[in-house]
């Protein structure tokens, strides 16, 4: 009888210390390192409802503000993701990234022309920011400003040689204007960069006899 | 007199064209971007009993905000010269504007649009009265007189477009008021259902428009109150290319009945012309640089006039200059 009781009270206590450890466990997650790891297995929803927990201590709102904004254009939730830019953007107004990350969803919806302003608010006053410029480009390759785009090709590709996005906008923009040499000349430097591209393969293919 | 006015008109218009390139000019911002078109038609017809053609001189001033208002201001004016002795003439205003919404559920923008439309036409009568005569107490004497209608138009009209541009779905309806005081206050309500489809990367574009119009009476021109008709356009875009070139190719076919049609692509109200039984028409748009562009269009038009018993058409010829900034 008297073993029988103890037995029960050590299986009681082993339970409540199991409990207490999980829940103390639990506790100790660290709400970033979870949403980057749900995050990592594509688990977007859920990376954000991780960092309920970060918002509920207080944790810095720009940097929450940031991460919400870059899983929501991840779900595809774009008008979501706009919003947590611009409030990152109000919480720092010097935030280049915020700017740039909220051209992400501005393009996902099309909207090229805020994209646009976006990027080139980065540019004033980071005016080589690589990231900032190769999302102006894609806006003027959407909205078909071939002369544009070349000539803001061209000043890029000068400063990022062996780039091979900014040259394939460059082609593209020749292309579009008529001028299928200068195209090739362009595609056959992105053939020494990037032997296997697919895109500058076919068009010297078709474009030299 | 009619001289007079219309070179005052003219000067008026390219006062208003001056303005507004000039403001677009001093435009510095991004956020904005502008497009001013200047148009003009002439139409001739063909076996009328009572018209010989319609002159048309337009503009219209577009101003858009980022990727989500857009503004519109248009002016038109039209003359119609009918026989015998009658004209009319036509000025009518234009206000619209539109805001766009982005939907991460469906893919695609929404947009609202609302445009008023309001001005008068005046159809002026000339009559001579007595014989002929030598002159002192006798001979004839011309008697002019003059009926002004006025017109106001409410257009809302709902639209949705996919990202990929290859689906558009339009609804709008239009609502007409022409009041001559005493002689007559006609009232129109328009539906224009709409279905766009996209293909081949966005460079070619079909339309299926309907129009159906009630009138709030019969009138003496018209002798009965329902009409119905549908309009398909199909659009095809050029590639691209260092200016001058053919930007793009429109064919545009009518069936059906219209009267008093407000078309929301032109922004314009049909509101002199006799009822419209069927339309043909070619267009063709050149880039002639990065920013002008000019487009010539063709039409061939059928109209009916039940109080004359008058079935005629017409040859259309419109042309426009269209510049961004």
């Amino acid at each position: 009888m008297v073993n029988a009781m103890s037995i029960k009270n050590i299986a009681v206590f082993m339970i409540t210390l199991l409990t207490l450890s999980a829940n103390t466990v639990l506790a100790e997650i660290d709400p970033w390192a979870e949403s980057y790891r749900l995050e990592s297995i594509y688990q977007y929803d859920a990376a954000l409802k991780a960092l309920d927990v970060a918002a509920n201590k207080g944790h810095n709102n720009e940097l929450l503000s940031l991460r919400r904004g870059w899983l929501h254009y991840l779900t595809g939730n774009h008008s979501k993701a706009i919003e947590h830019y611009k409030k990152a953007i109000s919480e720092n107004g010097q935030s280049l990234e915020a700017r740039l990350g909220m051209t992400l969803p501005l393009m996902a919806q099309q909207r090229w022309r805020e994209a646009m302003l976006e990027a080139k608010k980065v540019l004033e006053v980071a005016p080589w920011n690589y990231y900032a410029h190769v999302r102006l480009m894609t806006c003027e390759y959407a909205l078909k400003d071939w002369t544009s785009l070349e000539k803001h090709a061209q000043q890029v590709a000068a400063r990022f040689p062996t780039d091979t996005t900014v040259l394939v906008y460059l082609a593209r923009a020749r292309h579009h204007l008529g001028n299928a040499d200068g195209a090739v000349a362009v595609y056959q430097k992105v053939l020494q960069l990037s032997p296997d591209h697919f895109e500058a393969g076919q068009y010297v293919a078709r474009n030299i006899p | 007199m009619r001289t007079l006015t219309k070179a005052g008109l003219f000067s008026t218009i390219v006062t208003i064209i001056c303005a507004l390139f000039s403001t677009a000019s001093i435009a510095t911002s991004h956020s904005w971007q502008f497009k001013g078109i200047a148009q003009s038609y002439y139409q001739s017809f063909d076996q009328s009993l009572s018209r010989e053609s319609t002159f048309n001189l337009g503009i219209y001033w577009f101003a858009d905000y980022l990727d989500n208002v857009s503004l519109s201001f248009g002016y038109n004016y039209t003359f119609v010269d009918m026989s015998p002795n009658i004209e009319v003439d036509e000025h009518i205003l234009h206000l619209g504007g539109k805001y766009s919404w982005f939907s991460d559920t469906l893919s695609g923008k929404f947009s609202l649009a609302l445009d008023g439309y309001g001005g008068k036409y005046t159809t002026t009568t000339v009559t001579s009265s007595g014989g002929g005569g030598m002159g002192g107490m006798g001979g004839s004497s011309r008697i002019t007189s003059s009926e002004s209608t006025d017109i106001s138009v409410l257009h809302p009209q709902v639209s949705f477009i996919n990202y990929a541009k290859t689906y558009y779905f339009d609804i709008g309806y239009a609502y007409s008021e022409y009041d001559s005081g005493d002689l007559y206050d006609i009232e129109a309500h328009q539906i224009t259902p709409t279905l766009g489809f996209g293909w081949n990367n966005a460079y070619d574009w079909l339309q299926l428009r309907g129009y159906f119009i009630n009138l709030n009476q019969q009138t003496q021109l018209l002798e009965e109150d329902d009409f119905a008709s549908a309009e398909l356009k199909y659009i095809h875009w050029f590639v691209v290319k260092s200016p001058p070139y053919f930007h793009n190719l429109q064919l545009t076919l009518l069936a059906g009945d219209r009267v008093l049609a407000v078309d929301p692509d032109a922004k314009a109200v049909y509101s002199v012309s006799d009822k419209q039984t069927g339309s043909v028409s070619v267009a063709g748009q050149w880039a002639l640089t990065q920013s002008l562009k000019f487009m010539f269009l063709v039409g061939y038009d059928k109209y009916e006039n039940d109080l004359l018993a008058d079935e005629y058409d017409s040859l259309l010829f419109y042309a426009n200059f269209q510049n961004q900034w």
